[in-house]
C-alpha cells in the first residue's frame, strides 16, 4: 500500500512549482511532516478522503475545543485549504501559533500559503522565521534559497542550496540546482561539474530532463548552440511535456530557418502551458516576420494576457495596430 | 448638480440617465427649438436594436417629449429651416435608406426620394425572359452571374438578393418580384445643411446629401428639386458644409478610400484632396480649418486647401467627434470621444479639458438645449443619456503641451544590491580566472561528449518526440486524462513539413501488460496534411489494484520498416481509483 502523508499539505508550494518549470528542478524536502500516521487515524479524517469538507470541519473544530493538538490545526487548515479558503486558513494557523509559538508545522503552513497566493516575499519571510526555530528545515532552505535565485541574487542562493549540501542532502536535484546558481554566480569552474554530478544521480525520465534543460540554458548562455539543441532535444526525449524546451528549442529551430517546425513547437509549448507567455510572444514575432499579422495580433494577445506587464508584447502589440490603421 | 472633479470644475452635471435606451450616433443628433418658444429640444434618430425599434425621439429638459417610429435606420438627422414662415420653426430631416423623411411641428410632411440609376441592360433582359416564361430559376442564377463578373453597371439589389438565395427558395423568390421592373437605389450615407442665400442663423438652408453611389446632392428646401449634383471619386462617410448656396460654399467629405475631398460651388468634381495615412472617424471644422481623427488614434488637422497643419496622438481609440462652438465667447474647439471613457476637448492640437465618463461615449452634440447655450449632450455605448453644463466661470486656458523628460526616465529600476558574497565571488574570479576558466573547458568538453553520447542513443533508438528525417518530420506529444483506474491517452501528430504529406504511418505501443489494458494497441495513421495537428485517442485500463504506475512507450512506424520514426515515453499517473477502494 502506499503510504499517504496526510498531514503534509499537500499541494507543492510555488517555489518548487516555478523550480520545477522554468530553470531549476525540484529540491526535495523530507522531514516537513509530523509523520505521526498512528495518532491521527480515525474520526474526521475519513471525512476529508471522502471530500466530506463541511463535515470534517465541523469535527475538526469540535476536537480543538476540546484539545489543543498542533495536528487538528493542520487537519483543519487543510480543509479550508481544500474549500478554497487560503485567508480562513491563515488566520487558523496564527490562531494555532498563539497557543503554540515557534511551532514549525504551522509555520511552514503559512509559508505555503503565501508563496501559493504568489506573495514570495513574506512567503520568505515565514520560512526565515521557520529556520529561526530549526535551522536544519530543508524546504525552508531551499525555498529561500530559490527565492534568491529568482530576484537575481544567484551568490546567496547558492550558499543556502551548499547549506543543503552540508546537511547531508544528496541528490539530482540539489546538484541540478547548484550548477545553475554556480553558473549564474559566474562561479564557472564548478557549474558543469554540479551538471554531470546530478546526471549521474538522476532516478527518473523526469529529472533526467530537467537537468538536460538546464544545460541547454548554459549551452545558449556560452553561446554553444549545437550543444543547446542536443540538450533540449534530450529533454525532449526524457520528458515529452517539457514546455519550456519545446520554446527553446523551436527558437534553436528558428535560427536554423526551420520556420514549419518553429511553428508547429511554439504551438505545442503553448498549449502544453497556457501559462507562459513565452510561446505566443515567439510566435507572434514569427508571424509578424513572415507576414502572418493576424496570427501575430492573436498570438500578443495571449501573450498580454499571460503576462500583462511585458514591454516588448506591448510594442508589438502598439506596432501591429498602427500597422492596422495604416491604409 | 454636483461639480465633477475630473475636469477641473469646468462642467455641471446637470443630467444623467444610465438606462435612456438611446443608441445613436453623432451624424443622428441635432439641438433646434422646435415649437418656436425659444426652449431648443434634443432631437435624436434612436437607432433601436439596429433591426428593430427605431424612432425619432426628442427630448426637452431631462423628458423624452415624443417619439415616432421610423421605418429604416437613421444615417443622418439635420434640423433647417425650409421656409420663411413665421414663428420659425425649423423642420427635421431623417435621412435613411433611399429617402428623406421631413417633419414639421414633429408631423410626417414630405419624403424624398434620390432618383434610381442606370439599370443594367442585360440584367432587364433577362428578368424580361423570366416573366415571359423563357427561363427557369436556375438559368437565371448562372446568367446573372456571368453579368455580375462582366458588367460595368453594377446589378441592383434584387438580382443580388437572388443570387445569394438556396435552391429551395429561388422559385418563390422569382414568383413573387418577377413581375415589378427592376430598379436600382442607392441610399444615403450622410447629410448636412447649407444655407440658401442669407448667413443668417434662421436663414433657409439647402439639404446637403451624400450617397453610396460616390454622389454628393444639393435639394432645394422648399420644391425638393436637385439643385446641383457632384461626384466624388469614393462613397462619402461624414461631411461639413460651410458658405450658402447663391454665394460661395465649401463642403468637406470624408470618404470610405480614406481620403477627404473638398467640393466647391463652381465645379462638380472635387477641387481639392487630402490624403490619410489611415480611415478617417470624425470630421470637424473649426474657423477655417478642418480637424480629421482617424483610426490610428490620431487628430490631424488641415487648411481648408488641404495643407496639413499638425498631428497629434491620442492616448485611445477615436469613437466620435464633435464640435464646440460657443460664439458669445468667441471659443471654438473640437470634442473627441475616445475608446478608454473619456471625452477630450482640443483646441488644434493641445489638450485643453478632459471628461471622464462612466461608460463609453457614442455621440456628442454640444450646443443650446433649454435656455442654456453651452450644453454638452452625450449618449453611450449602453443607451445611456447626460447633459453637461458648461460653466460660466469656466476658462480654458490654452498651454502648449509640449512634454518635459519621459515618464520612463524617473522609474527606478530594481536593481538588486551588491552583496558582500558578491564582491568576494568577483573577487576569487578574478584571482583564479585561469585556473577557473581552465576547469571551465575541460569540464565542458567533457558534457559535450556525454551530450553527443546521449543524443546518439536518443536518435538511434529514436527515443525523441520528433523525427527530423527529411522525408517524415514528424512531432507527437502524449496526453493522459482521467483518474483511473482507466485513463483517455491522446496523441497528438503533427506533419511539421511545409507542404509534403506523409502516408502509411501507424503508432504501436509497449507496456506492461500486467499493469495495462489497452483498447487499440495498434492504430492506422491516415494521411498527414502538414500543419494540422491530428488527435489519436485511446483509452488505456489499469489493471493492477497495487497502485503502482509504468512507463507506456508509444511508437510511430512506418509500414514496411522496424525501426521506430519516433517514440515517446508516457508517465502513467498512479491510478486514483484504485487507491482509494
Amino acid at each position: 500500500m502506499v503510504y499517504i502523508d496526510e498531514v503534509e499539505v499537500d499541494q507543492e508550494g510555488i517555489a518548487e512549482m516555478m523550480l520545477d518549470e522554468s530553470s531549476i528542478a525540484q529540491v526535495a524536502r523530507p522531514g516537513t511532516s509530523l509523520r505521526l500516521p498512528g495518532t491521527s487515524q480515525g474520526g474526521p479524517t475519513p471525512a476529508i478522503r471522502l471530500g466530506l469538507y463541511r463535515e470534517a470541519e465541523k469535527q475538526f473544530r469540535s476536537a480543538l475545543n476540546h484539545q489543543e493538538v498542533v495536528d487538528t490545526y493542520l487537519y483543519l487548515a487543510k480543509v479550508y485549504q481544500r474549500l478554497d479558503q487560503p485567508i480562513t486558513a491563515l488566520n487558523l494557523f496564527k490562531q494555532g501559533l498563539d497557543h503554540f509559538p515557534g511551532e514549525v508545522t504551522l509555520l511552514t503552513g503559512i509559508a505555503r500559503i503565501h508563496e501559493e497566493m504568489n506573495n514570495i516575499s513574506s512567503a520568505t519571510e515565514y520560512y526565515k522565521d521557520v529556520l529561526k526555530h530549526d535551522n536544519t528545515h530543508v524546504e525552508a532552505i531551499a525555498c529561500i534559497g530559490s527565492n534568491h535565485f529568482y530576484t537575481d541574487q544567484p551568490e546567496i542562493a547558492l550558499r543556502f542550496y551548499r547549506r543543503l549540501l552540508q546537511m547531508g542532502v544528496y541528490n539530482c536535484q540539489l546538484y541540478n540546482n547548484l550548477g545553475l546558481c554556480c553558473f549564474y554566480a559566474q562561479q564557472y569552474d564548478m557549474t558543469l561539474s554540479s551538471f554531470e554530478r546530478a546526471l549521474a544521480l538522476v532516478a527518473n525520465d523526469e529529472e533526467q530532463a530537467d537537468v538536460w534543460y538546464n544545460i541547454g540554458h548554459v549551452a545558449v548562455g556560452i553561446g554553444d548552440l549545437t550543444l543547446a539543441y542536443q540538450c533540449f532535444k534530450l529533454a525532449l526525449a526524457f520528458n515529452n511535456d517539457h514546455a519550456e524546451a519545446y520554446n527553446n528549442f523551436a527558437i534553436l529551430e528558428l535560427r536554423k530557418g526551420r520556420i514549419e517546425q518553429s511553428k508547429a513547437f511554439l504551438q505545442t509549448a503553448a498549449s502544453l502551458a497556457p501559462h507562459m507567455y513565452e510561446p505566443h510572444f515567439n510566435f507572434s514575432i514569427l508571424s509578424e516576420k513572415i507576414g502572418d499579422l493576424q496570427s501575430s495580433y492573436t498570438a500578443a494577445q495571449k501573450s498580454e494576457d499571460a503576462f500583462p506587464e511585458h514591454i516588448d508584447t506591448q510594442q508589438l502589440l502598439k506596432q501591429l495596430r498602427q500597422h492596422f490603421a495604416v491604409l | 448638480m454636483s461639480d465633477s472633479g475630473s475636469d477641473g470644475g469646468k462642467w455641471l452635471d446637470a443630467h444623467y440617465d444610465p438606462v435612456a435606451g438611446l443608441y445613436t450616433f453623432s451624424s443622428c443628433m441635432d439641438l433646434a427649438d422646435l415649437s418656436g418658444d425659444g426652449e431648443s429640444r434634443l432631437v435624436v434618430g434612436d437607432l433601436g436594436s439596429g433591426s428593430s425599434g427605431m424612432k425619432l425621439k426628442v427630448y426637452r429638459g431631462t423628458a423624452l417629449m415624443s417619439e415616432s417610429i421610423l421605418l429604416d435606420l437613421p444615417a443622418g438627422l439635420v434640423a433647417f429651416f425650409m421656409d420663411l414662415h413665421e414663428p420659425r420653426i425649423p423642420a427635421v430631416a431623417v435621412a435613411s435608406g433611399p429617402c428623406i423623411y421631413v417633419y414639421k411641428n414633429l408631423r410626417p410632411y414630405f419624403k424624398f426620394t434620390l432618383p434610381g440609376l442606370e439599370v443594367n441592360m442585360l440584367e432587364q433582359d433577362v428578368w424580361q425572359q423570366v416573366r415571359e416564361g423563357q427561363i427557369d430559376p436556375l438559368t437565371l442564377k448562372e446568367m446573372l452571374e456571368s453579368i455580375r463578373k462582366q458588367a460595368d453597371v453594377p446589378l441592383s439589389v434584387r438580382s443580388l438578393r437572388f443570387l445569394s438565395l438556396d435552391g429551395s427558395d429561388m422559385d418563390e423568390f422569382v414568383q413573387l418580384h418577377k413581375q415589378q421592373p427592376i430598379r436600382r437605389q442607392t441610399v444615403i450615407t450622410c447629410i448636412g445643411t447649407l444655407k440658401k442665400s442669407t448667413a443668417d442663423e434662421d436663414g433657409v438652408s439647402c439639404l446637403v446629401i451624400g450617397t453610396e453611389s460616390s454622389d454628393v446632392y444639393i435639394l432645394d428646401p422648399e420644391a425638393f428639386i436637385i439643385l446641383s449634383k457632384m461626384s466624388l471619386p469614393a462613397a462619402p462617410t461624414s461631411m461639413d458644409v460651410t458658405g450658402q448656396f447663391d454665394v460661395e460654399f465649401r463642403i468637406t467629405v470624408s470618404c470610405r478610400n480614406g481620403n477627404i475631398y473638398i467640393l466647391r460651388r463652381e465645379s462638380d468634381k472635387p477641387k481639392y484632396c487630402i490624403e490619410l495615412s489611415s480611415h478617417p472617424v470624425g470630421l470637424v471644422r473649426v474657423g477655417k480649418n478642418v480637424v480629421v481623427g482617424c483610426t490610428d488614434e490620431s487628430l490631424q488637422g488641415f487648411t481648408q486647401k488641404g495643407k496639413k497643419l499638425w498631428r497629434t496622438v491620442l492616448s485611445a481609440p477615436i469613437i466620435t467627434m464633435a464640435a464646440m462652438n460657443l460664439p458669445t465667447r468667441g471659443f471654438q474647439a473640437v470634442l473627441v470621444g475616445l475608446a478608454n471613457c473619456e471625452v477630450q476637448l482640443y483646441r488644434d492640437k493641445n489638450l485643453l479639458s478632459t471628461i471622464k465618463t462612466p461608460d463609453v461615449v457614442t455621440s456628442i452634440c454640444f450646443g443650446r438645449y433649454g435656455r442654456e447655450d453651452g450644453t454638452l449632450i452625450m449618449t453611450t455605448k449602453g443607451g445611456g443619456l447626460m447633459v453637461k453644463i458648461l460653466k460660466r466661470t469656466a476658462e480654458f486656458d490654452d498651454r502648449d503641451s509640449t512634454p518635459g523628460p519621459p515618464l520612463a526616465q524617473s522609474v527606478r529600476l530594481n536593481v538588486p544590491k551588491k552583496t558582500k558574497l558578491y564582491v568576494d565571488q568577483t573577487l576569487r574570479e578574478r584571482e583564479n580566472g585561469l585556473a577557473m576558466h581552465r576547469a571551465f573547458q575541460m569540464d565542458l568538453s567533457h558534457l559535450r561528449l556525454a551530450a553527443a553520447k546521449a543524443y546518439v542513443k536518443a536518435l538511434e533508438s529514436s527515443l525523441t518526440p520528433m523525427s527530423s528525417s527529411l522525408t517524415e518530420p514528424l512531432k507527437m506529444n502524449a496526453v493522459v486524462q482521467g483518474l483511473g483506474p482507466s485513463f483517455k491517452l491522446t496523441l497528438n501528430v503533427q506533419n511539421t513539413a511545409a507542404c509534403r504529406p506523409v502516408m502509411n504511418l501507424a503508432i504501436s505501443f509497449l507496456y506492461d501488460e500486467s499493469l495495462y489494458r489497452m483498447r487499440s494497441p495498434y492504430m492506422r495513421i491516415p494521411l498527414l496534411v502538414p500543419g494540422l495537428i491530428y488527435p489519436f485517442e485511446t483509452f488505456v485500463e489499469c489493471t493492477s489494484d497495487k497502485g503502482i504506475s509504468d512507463i507506456i512507450k508509444v511508437f510511430i512506424l512506418h509500414e514496411g520498416k522496424s525501426s521506430p520514426l519516433l517514440t515517446a515515453h508516457i508517465n502513467m499517473p498512479v491510478s486514483e481509483g484504485m487507491t482509494l477502494n
